[in-house]
């Protein structure tokens, strides 16, 4: 392993740059029959940091589908007594709530609901898209990247642009 | 494309109100780049976006795991815990290394023995090398960084030829000095005993295309103050000529000053870095008038280019230029009425091209060729009527080719394996011009063997994701100075390293053994004209050490830090039944800081156990008649502690320093240019005061 300048450059904490991968996100999707006036709703579970740091679209007057931007907290708990997440467009879900991936996958089932996560192995369990933190090439840090499983796409009536899976690790 | 106007940022206040002109000459660097916004980032096209780096802060120990070596890294924050007043400093307390000083140099021990043998690297960028054929340049410049201005310090230790080719034999330090996200554009001043005092200022801003760090320093001292009569045998006190200074004081006094420039633009990189010092030394006898007096500069500059074909494949190629110059100056030993200089030159020309391959997400390839050159080596002697000569060694080249593969076999096993192939010159040419006998002398030697070879290979094993187990060997090679050797000293390395990272604690344990051969030693030789025996040099020493390294830091609590480390080791030399010299059997680190609202207490120390002096051959009429240069120099601790208030992360910060606390007797055993039979005496108890403003 080469040693190489820590680059100067610095990086990027990772949660904003999250933020900004779930706001590009967006526009990459295309949601249907949204509700007329509703705002888009980003909802967040076993990430407390992240949903913090998500409020910075609300701040900025970030809109999606020209819509305004909410971000939801929900408690990982209520995954025990039915998770409640009918006005959601996003659900990401964090590493503390990875372990109730089952429930929060058939609390959404069919719904036009987008999952996103950040965890070991969570596309393979039914996650549609898992970002990851990748080296780089030329040892100079980290970047960070996402896989997509177009089967968790699949019935949820999300449309999809095919840029998105050029730059995606897509699983088979 | 990113647009440039965007990430402006207005100067900070403070700094605006201060009005004056070099204030707003400190800001113009920032302000030019400022950082990069978190906002900003949601404006990026995308194809930027997945460009973007996320910070490596908090990777230390993820890094500890997963380089194939036993690892130490030093961050800025410990640094300014513990106080650390010059990168000798530093390194004095890093697990397994010792420091011994000759006035003229800085031999940095480690794993048994001392000189050469670790290759420096300033923001990967290789240093000068500091082996040079017919030369005898000492090898402190690459010292010359002030500490305030490193971020980061990586020490690998173990052969590493196969990446950084010939003389990173013992190992590997890195020193960052350019990361902006550890730490943006200070100032700060210190003052302390023997006279000694350091300035240092960084400059620096980025955007997201690019960045820019100066940092400069300078620093002071004294130096060392020893008295004769408590360093020299009573022959060698009764040896002294009248006029001669009768210690130390005054004659050891340190200049030194540094500038380094990093900055980059997109792919491109270039590193600059001056080094100016200007030191008196001691030489073989106590001076009679201002002392011996020795400037050393060193200039590095490199160019790099990096591009990323994609995220599996990337290239990066880097031009280095460096030169140093050593110009002793004022000669004044041996007879009161010498008058005379010596000055030496080498430059080094290098173009190295690293070709990264990821083509499975567990394989990872490095491919790399180097082409080397080193011109203008000359060294010039001037000391009527004794010598006056001019060596020059002609400009010779070298070209490497190697590899490294990383290949995870299965989830919790990775193998890695290189090799490095060095085509060395096919002989070395020299000239020696004496002025007073008006001889040329040229001489040629072969080099017996043109195709260097050296490899490494290591097995790393996580047993779970916090636990690993490394078994590595490897062999490195060290170019040797003698003109008459063609061939590098060698060292070979087996190792078992088992490192244990838990959030609140890390242990590191290493078994090693070095075999170390063609060390070029002194040996005796029979003069048929005189019948005497005279000392020349060969190459057929051969050494083993066997040690075991044990590091650990513990932060049990969030404001309390603990480490604690131990060396033990035995170095034999397997020609002869005669201990090598300067080689500790024992050395410990302790350290401990706690902070409590804006204070830090640190203290911390090392021990360094008896050291002896090397051998040396008596010339005359009897055969194997050896005797050390001097007595052996008893164990030491030397304790430091450091108080710094730093109320907020930017804003003004204070430290005081006290290092040797107890004013332990430290010695350095003694050397052919201090030949003192009782040790140099080293440094006392020194106290510095330091006020710094970081913005």
């Amino acid at each position: 392993m080469a040693l190489s300048a820590l680059s100067a450059f610095g990086g990027t904490a990772v949660e904003p740059l999250k933020v900004a991968y779930l706001y590009h996100f967006t526009h990459f999707i295309g949601w249907p029959d949204l509700p007329p006036g509703a705002p888009f709703v980003i909802a967040v579970i076993g990430d407390p940091v992240l949903a913090e740091a998500l409020r910075a679209l609300e701040r900025d007057e970030r809109r999606v589908e020209n819509r305004p931007i909410r971000i939801r907290t929900i408690e990982t708990r209520e995954t025990e007594s039915g998770l409640q997440c009918d006005d959601c467009q996003l659900l990401f879900v964090g590493a503390a709530a990875q372990d109730r991936i089952d429930r929060i996958l058939d609390a959404v089932a069919g719904r036009a609901v987008l999952l996103v996560g950040d965890s070991p192995g969570l596309a393979r369990r039914g996650v549609a898209i898992n970002s990851f933190l990748k080296a780089d090439i030329l040892g100079e840090g980290e970047r960070l990247r996402f896989e997509m499983n177009p089967a968790a796409l699949a019935g949820r009536g999300l449309k999809v642009s095919s840029q998105l899976y050029e730059v995606a690790r897509v699983l088979p | 494309m990113p647009n440039h106007s965007k990430h402006e940022i207005p100067c900070p206040g403070p700094l605006r109100r201060a009005g004056s002109l070099l204030p707003c000459l400190l800001l113009a660097v920032p302000c030019l780049f400022g950082p990069a916004r978190a906002a900003d980032l949601l404006d990026l096209p995308f194809d930027d976006l997945l460009q973007v780096e996320v910070a490596s802060a908090g990777k230390r120990e993820a890094r500890i795991r997963d380089i194939p070596a036993s690892v130490t890294i030093v961050t800025r924050e410990e640094i300014a815990r513990y106080g650390y007043a010059t990168l000798e400093d530093l390194l004095r307390n890093v697990p397994g290394f010792f420091i011994l000083d000759n006035t003229e140099e800085r031999f940095i021990g480690n794993r048994g023995t001392v000189g050469g043998g670790v290759q420096f690297l300033v923001n990967g960028i290789a240093q000068h090398p500091s082996r040079q054929k017919g030369l005898t340049v000492p090898e402190i410049a690459r010292l010359n960084i002030p500490v305030e201005s490193i971020d980061r310090i990586e020490v690998i230790r173990g052969p590493m030829s196969v990446i950084y080719g010939n003389n990173a034999f013992l190992g590997v330090v890195n020193i960052v000095t350019n990361a902006l996200d550890i730490s943006g554009s200070r100032l700060s001043v210190s003052a302390g005993s023997r006279d000694s005092g350091q300035a240092f200022a960084r400059l620096g801003g980025r955007s997201r295309e690019g960045f820019l760090v100066l940092n400069a320093g300078g620093w002071r001292t004294d130096g060392l103050d020893g008295a004769y009569t408590d360093m020299m045998s009573p022959a060698q006190l009764a040896a002294l000529e009248p006029g001669m200074h009768r210690d130390l004081d005054g004659d050891l006094w340190q200049r030194r000053g540094s500038l380094d420039l990093s900055a980059g633009w997109r792919g491109l990189t270039t590193d600059l870095r001056y080094s100016d010092m200007d030191y008196g030394i001691y030489a073989f006898t106590p001076a009679f008038d201002k002392g011996n007096g020795l400037r050393l500069k060193t200039l590095h500059a490199a160019l790099g280019y990096a591009y990323r074909f994609s995220d599996t494949l990337g290239l990066r190629l880097t031009g280095i230029h460096s030169q140093e110059t050593y110009d002793a100056y004022r000669l004044d030993f041996l007879v009161a009425w010498l008058d005379g200089s010596q000055k030496q030159h080498s430059r080094r020309w290098e173009l190295e091209l690293n070709l990264h391959w990821q083509p499975l997400e567990r394989l990872n390839a490095l491919f790399g060729y180097r082409w080397r050159r080193l011109d203008h080596l000359d060294n010039r002697a001037r000391a009527r009527p004794f010598v006056v000569l001019d060596d020059a060694t002609a400009d010779f080249q070298q070209q490497d080719l190697f590899t490294e593969i990383d290949y995870a076999l299965v989830e919790r096993l990775r193998l890695v394996g290189g090799a490095r192939l060095t085509r060395l010159p096919a002989s070395y040419r020299f000239s020696r011009y004496k002025h007073l006998e008006q001889t040329l002398t040229e001489t040629e030697v072969a080099v017996s063997d043109r195709n260097l070879l050296t490899g490494r290979v290591g097995a790393l094993w996580s047993l779970d994701s916090s636990q690993v187990l490394k078994l590595i060997w490897g062999n490195a090679a060290q170019d040797v100075d003698k003109f008459r050797i063609s061939d590098p000293e060698r060292i070979e390395t087996l190792e078992l390293n088992y490192v244990r990272t838990r959030p609140t604690w890390t242990l590191s344990a290493s078994l090693f053994e070095n075999r170390t051969s063609n060390i070029v030693r002194t040996i005796q030789t029979l003069n048929p004209v005189t019948g005497d025996y005279v000392v020349a040099f060969d190459n057929s020493g051969r050494w083993r050490t066997q040690g075991l390294e044990l590091i650990a830091e513990a932060r049990p609590w969030p404001a309390l830090n603990l480490s604690l480390s131990a060396t033990w080791q035995r170095t034999d030399d397997l020609r002869s039944a005669l201990e090598p010299g300067y080689s500790p059997s024992l050395l410990l680190k302790l350290k401990a800081d706690y902070r409590r609202g804006p204070f830090t207490y640190a203290t911390y120390a090392h021990f360094v156990d008896r050291l002896e002096s090397d051998w040396d051959f008596v010339s005359g009429p009897v055969e194997g008649v050896v005797e050390r240069l001097g007595e052996s120099v008893p164990a030491y601790w030397n304790l430091g502690l450091n108080l710094r208030w730093e109320p907020a992360s930017k804003g003004v910060f204070a430290a005081l320093n006290v290092s040797n606390l107890l004013d332990a007797e430290i010695r350095y055993p003694a050397s052919e240019l201090t030949d003192f039979a009782r040790g140099l005496i080293g440094p006392g108890r020194i106290v510095t005061a330091t006020l710094g403003y970081a913005f």
